[in-house]
C-alpha cells in the first residue's frame, strides 16, 4: 500500500528472457503460477522497498525456548544495501496488483508491469528459510489490493496466522494495514503482528487527494485510531497505565496469550460469517472471516496487542507543503495517535508522471534528513514543533542542523554550564545528546568535570563548544553570537560534501544506528 | 625501586579469573593493612615471557574452576552485574593487558562498590570499560552479521573475529534458535559454540576443541568449496536476489554502505562472497 514505487528495468528484463525460453507470449502481466520463487521475490520485494520503516525495534521478547524466534528493543540491522539503507526485515508484498491507481506508485493499474502474489505458505517459508540462517529478524508484510480492501487484508491474516501457528515463527512481524478493510481484520491481526502501521501517504487530505483519486483521508485515520485504541485499552487490561513503559513479554505470558489466541479461534468457527467480500483461500483453513465477541477493541488481559506500537509513513516533496507544516502534523501524529515512528521518504517519481515533481535529488534527500533530525528533537529532545519552525520561517536551514538552527537563535539561553545544567538544558546543547546528558549527570556526582572528561563521555565538542562552559569557562574564547556561531558550525559541516551520492554519509537514508547504539545489550 | 609481581595465567575467562582470586590472597598477605601500600604491584598475565620486568617475581597459577567461580561470585555480589559484565566483555578482548587491567579495575571495585563503574576518570576504569565496549561492539556485530548454512543435519556457520566473540553472543542465538541444532565456528580462537536441539548451548575449546578440531575445518572446507554432497542452498541464492532488487539505485552509495559495514566484516557473510 505504502509502495510508491520501483525500478524495474531489471526485472522486466528477466521476465522476457524467462518468457523466450520457455515459449511464452511477451507481456506485462504474467500470472503468479508462471512465475519461479526467484522471480515473484524480485519482483514483490522490488515492489516494496520504498517502504522506509524497516527496523524491527520496539519490542523485546524473549525466546520462549520451544518455537524459533526472539525480538530485540534496539534493532538489529542484518545487512546494508549500497544506498546505505539497514536490512532488517523481509521487506514485501503479498501481491503487487492493484485496483488503484495511486499517480506516485509503481504498482498503480494503469501501469504496465510485471505483477506477481505470493501464496501465504510462500512467505512462511521464506520468512522461517531466511530467519534459520540469520538473514533477517523478521518480517515486514504490505500488499497492493487485490479485488478489495478485505480480500487482500484476509489473505494477509492468513498469511500471519499461520506463520505464528502453524510455522510456530516467534520472530518480528509488521504488517501494514490496507485503508479501507474491515475494523475486525485489523484488530485480528493486531494480535499476532508486533507492529502495525498505515500510511499517511501525504501531509494534507488536498494532496491526498490529488494524488491518490482512490484513497481519502477518513479510510486512513479510521485504523490508525483502532489500532491506538486497540494498543491503549490492552496497555490498561495488562495494568501498563504509562504509555512510555515498554512492553516486556516474558515467554509464559507470550505462550498464554498464543494458546487464548487459538482457543478463540476454534470457538469463533462457529460464527464465521459469510459476507459479500469473504472468500475461502483454502478449504482446510477458514480464518480471516471471523467476527470478534468482544464487538470491537477491548481487548483481553495477556493478549498482546500491537507490542512494538504503530507507524506510518509521508511522502516528502511530491506535494508542496512546508517543512513547518509536515513537523506540525508529525506532532499531531505523535500527540493524538501515540505513534511510536513517523517515517518520511523522499518522493521518487517512479512512473516519469508529469504532474509531478521530478525525481529525488540530494535537496530531497537532505530535507529528508533535516525532517528526521527535526522528529527526533519532538521525541526524545523535549523540543516543539513551533519552537523549531514558523509560519514566517517555514524550512529548515539547510546549511545547520535544527538543534544548531534552534541554538544561535536562542543565545539567550546560553552558555549553559556543564556542571551544573539539569538534564533538559544540557540536552539542548548542539553536540550533547540523550547518552552523554546522561553520563554527565551520572559523573558530575564524582567530581566537577573538564572538557577532557566530556569529550570522553561522547560530547562532540567541535559543535558544543560554543554554548557551554566547564567550571565556568569557555573551551576557547568564542563570541556568542549568533552569525559568528552559524559561520563556524557551517564550516565544520561543510553542506556541500555531504549530500547524497557525494561523498559523505551524513545526508544519505537515516538509519538507526545513527542514534541508537546497542553497546549495552 | 617498586617491586613487582606478576602472575600467570592461560588467557581463557577461568584462567585470568583463577589468577585474580590468587592476586587478592597475595594482596592481602603481602599489603595488608599499614604494613605496605599497594600501588597496583599486582600484574596478571596472559602470554607472558618470564622478561617482562626483569626484576619481577613470577609465580605460575593453573586454572582452577572453582576460584574463577567464586571470584565470579564475589564480583557480582559487591560490585554488581554492570562491572561483572563489563569483566566479562574485557576479558574476551584480545589486548595483552586485558587480565591486569580487569585485577587493578577489580581493586577498586571490591573497594569502592557499584560505583566503580563511573569513575571514568582512573585509568583502569576507564581501559577496561573501553576494552569492555570494543569486544561488545564486535560481538554485536556478529550478531548481525553471523550467516548460518543449512547443512542438513545442523546450521553452521564459521566467523574470524577479533575478539572472543562466542561466549558473548551464544545467548543470543540459544533464545534465537531453541529448537535447532547449531554450530559457530569461531576460526581465529579456536573455539566453536554448540547448541543442539532443545538443549544448553555449550562452548568448545582448548584441549576439547583441538581434539575435534578436524571436524570444524572439514565442514569449513566443505562448506568453502562448496561440495556436491550438500543441495546447493537455495535460500542463498533468494537472500542475494531480494537484497539486490531491494536497493534504491537512485540513491546508491557505497561510501555509506561501507561506513555501516566495513568490508571487514564481510568475509564470511553469505551475501558477499
Ligand atoms: S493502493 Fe495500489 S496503487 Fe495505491 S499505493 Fe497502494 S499499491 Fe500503489
Amino acid at each position: 500500500m505504502e509502495l510508491n514505487g520501483t525500478d524495474t528495468d531489471k526485472s522486466t528484463e528477466h521476465m522476457t528472457v524467462d518468457a523466450c525460453r520457455e515459449g511464452k507470449p511477451v507481456s506485462g502481466t504474467i500470472l503468479a503460477e508462471n512465475i519461479s520463487m526467484e522471480e515473484k521475490l524480485r519482483i514483490l520485494s522490488d515492489a516494496a522497498k520504498y517502504d522506509v520503516a524497516c527496523t524491527s525495534s520496539g519490542v523485546d521478547r524473549k525466546g520462549n525456548g520451544k518455537t524459533m524466534g526472539s525480538t530485540v528493543g534496539c534493532g538489529i540491522c542484518h545487512s546494508f544495501t549500497p544506498d546505505g539503507r539497514c536490512v532488517s526485515l523481509l521487506k514485501i508484498l503479498f501481491t503487487n496488483e492493484c485496483i488503484f491507481d495511486c499517480k506516485y506508485c509503481i504498482n498503480r493499474s494503469s501501469n504496465d508491469v510485471p505483477r506477481a502474489t505470493f501464496t501465504p505458505d510462500e512467505i512462511c517459508r521464506l520468512t522461517i528459510e531466511f530467519y534459520r540462517r540469520n538473514y533477517i529478524e523478521g518480517l515486514f508484510l504490505s500488499s497492493g489490493i487485490l479485488r478489495s480492501p478485505n480480500y487482500t487484508m484476509e489473505l494477509m491474516y492468513e498469511t500471519i496466522y499461520k506463520l505464528r501457528k502453524e510455522w510456530r515463527f516467534n520472530g518480528y512481524v509488521h504488517v501494514k494495514a490496507i485503508p479501507g478493510a474491515d475494523s475486525i481484520l485489523v484488530e485480528n491481526i493486531g494480535y499476532l503482528a508486533d507492529r502495525m502501521s498505515v500510511n499517511l501517504e501525504f501531509p494534507t487530505a488536498d494532496g491526498l487527494k490529488k494524488l491518490a483519486p482512490h484513497k481519502n483521508r477518513k479510510n486512513i485515520l479510521t485504523p490508525m485510531k483502532e489500532i491506538q485504541t486497540g494498543i491503549e485499552n490492552n496497555r490498561h487490561m495488562n495494568g501498563i497505565d504509562n504509555k512510555y513503559t515498554r512492553m516486556e513479554i516474558d515467554d509464559a505470558k507470550y505462550l498464554e496469550e498464543s494458546r487464548n489466541i487459538l482457543e478463540d479461534r476454534l470457538g469463533l468457527n462457529k460464527y464465521t460469517l459469510n459476507g459479500p467480500e469473504s472468500h475461502i483461500p483454502h478449504n482446510e483453513v477458514n480464518i480471516g472471516k471471523k467476527t470478534s465477541l468482544t464487538g470491537g477493541y477491548v481487548g483481553t488481559k495477556s493478549r498482546y496487542f500491537v507490542p512494538a506500537g504503530q507507524s506510518t509513513q509521508m511522502i516528502v516533496g511530491a506535494t508542496d507543503e512546508s517543512d513547518y507544516h509536515i513537523i506540525n502534523v508529525t506532532e499531531a501524529l505523535y500527540d493524538n495517535y501515540d505513534l511510536k515512528r513517523v517515517f518520511y521518504s523522499a518522493f521518487i517519481n517512479v512512473n516519469n508522471d508529469a504532474d509531478l515533481p521530478s525525481t529525488v535529488n540530494g535537496a530531497g534527500l537532505l530535507r529528508e534528513h533535516r525532517l528526521y533530525q527535526a522528529d527526533w528533537l519532538l521525541r526524545f529532545y523535549g523540543f516543539k514543533a513551533k519552537e523549531l519552525l514558523s509560519e514566517d520561517n517555514p524550512y529548515f536551514n539547510d546549511k545547520i542542523d535544527p538543534k544548531c538552527d534552534w541554538a544561535v537563535r536562542h543565545l539567550e539561553h546560553f552558555p549553559v554550564e556543564i556542571n551544573k545544567a539539569d538534564y533538559y538544558t544540557l540536552l539542548r546543547v548542539p553536540g550533547i545528546g540523550v547518552k552523554s546528558a546522561k553520563r554527565i549527570i551520572a559523573a558530575r556526582r564524582h567530581g566537577s568535570l573538564t572538557f577532557d572528561d566530556i569529550k570522553k563521555m561522547g560530547v562532540v565538542l567541535k559543535r558544543a563548544l560554543y554554548f557551554i562552559t566547564c567550571k565556568g569557562r569557555m573551551m576557547y574564547q568564542t563570541k556568542l553570537e549568533e552569525k559568528y556561531i552559524t559561520n563556524h558550525l557551517i564550516y565544520n559541516e561543510p553542506p556541500h560534501s555531504m549530500l547524497a551520492g557525494g561523498s559523505s554519509v551524513t545526508y544519505t537514508q537515516m538509519n538507526i544506528s545513527d542514534f541508537i547504539s546497542c553497546e549495552d545489550w | 625501586m617498586e617491586e613487582k609481581l606478576v602472575l600467570l595465567c592461560d588467557g581463557t575467562i577461568d584462567g585470568i579469573l583463577t589468577a585474580v582470586y590468587e592476586g587478592f590472597v597475595i594482596k592481602n598477605q603481602r599489603f595488608g593493612m599499614e604494613s605496605r601500600e599497594y600501588r597496583d604491584n599486582i600484574d596478571i598475565c596472559v602470554s607472558c615471557n618470564y622478561n617482562s620486568y626483569m626484576f619481577a617475581e613470577y609465580i605460575d597459577i593453573p586454572k582452577d574452576y572453582d576460584k574463577s567461580l567464586k571470584t565470579a561470585a564475589a564480583i557480582r555480589k559487591k560490585i554488581g552485574e554492570e562491572a561483572y559484565n563489563m569483566v566479562i566483555k574485557a576479558l574476551c578482548h584480545y589486548d595483552e593487558e586485558r587480565a591486569s587491567l580487569v585485577f587493578g579495575f577489580l581493586v577498586r571495585g571490591f573497594k569502592l562498590g557499584k560505583g566503580v563503574v563511573n569513575m571514568l576518570g582512573d585509568k583502569y576504569v576507564m581501559k577496561v570499560m573501553e576494552l569492555s565496549r570494543k569486544a561488545g561492539n564486535e560481538a554485536y556485530r556478529f550478531i548481525e552479521h553471523i550467516r548460518f548454512k543449512d547443512m542438513g543435519e545442523a546450521l553452521y556457520s564459521v566467523i574470524e573475529p577479533k575478539c572472543r566473540v562466542i561466549p558473548l553472543i551464544g545467548a543470543h542465538f540459544d533464545e534465537r534458535y531453541p529448537n535447532e541444532n547449531w554450530i559457530i565456528y569461531d576460526k581465529t580462537n579456536r573455539e566453536a559454540a554448540l547448541h543442539k536441539c532443545f538443549q544448553p548451548w555449550i562452548i568448545v575449546s582448548g584441549d576439547a576443541f583441538d581434539r575435534s578440531s578436524a571436524f570444524y575445518d572439514n565442514i569449513s572446507g566443505r562448506n568453502s568449496r562448496n561440495l556436491q554432497c550438500y543441495e546447493e542452498d537455495n535460500y542463498e541464492e533468494l537472500w542475494k536476489t531480494f537484497l539486490d532488487s531491494l536497493y534504491i539505485k537512485e540513491r546508491k552509495n557505497e561510501r555509506c554502505q561501507n561506513n555501516l559495514l566495513p568490508k571487514w566484516y564481510r568475509k564470511n557473510m553469505t551475501e558477499f562472497m
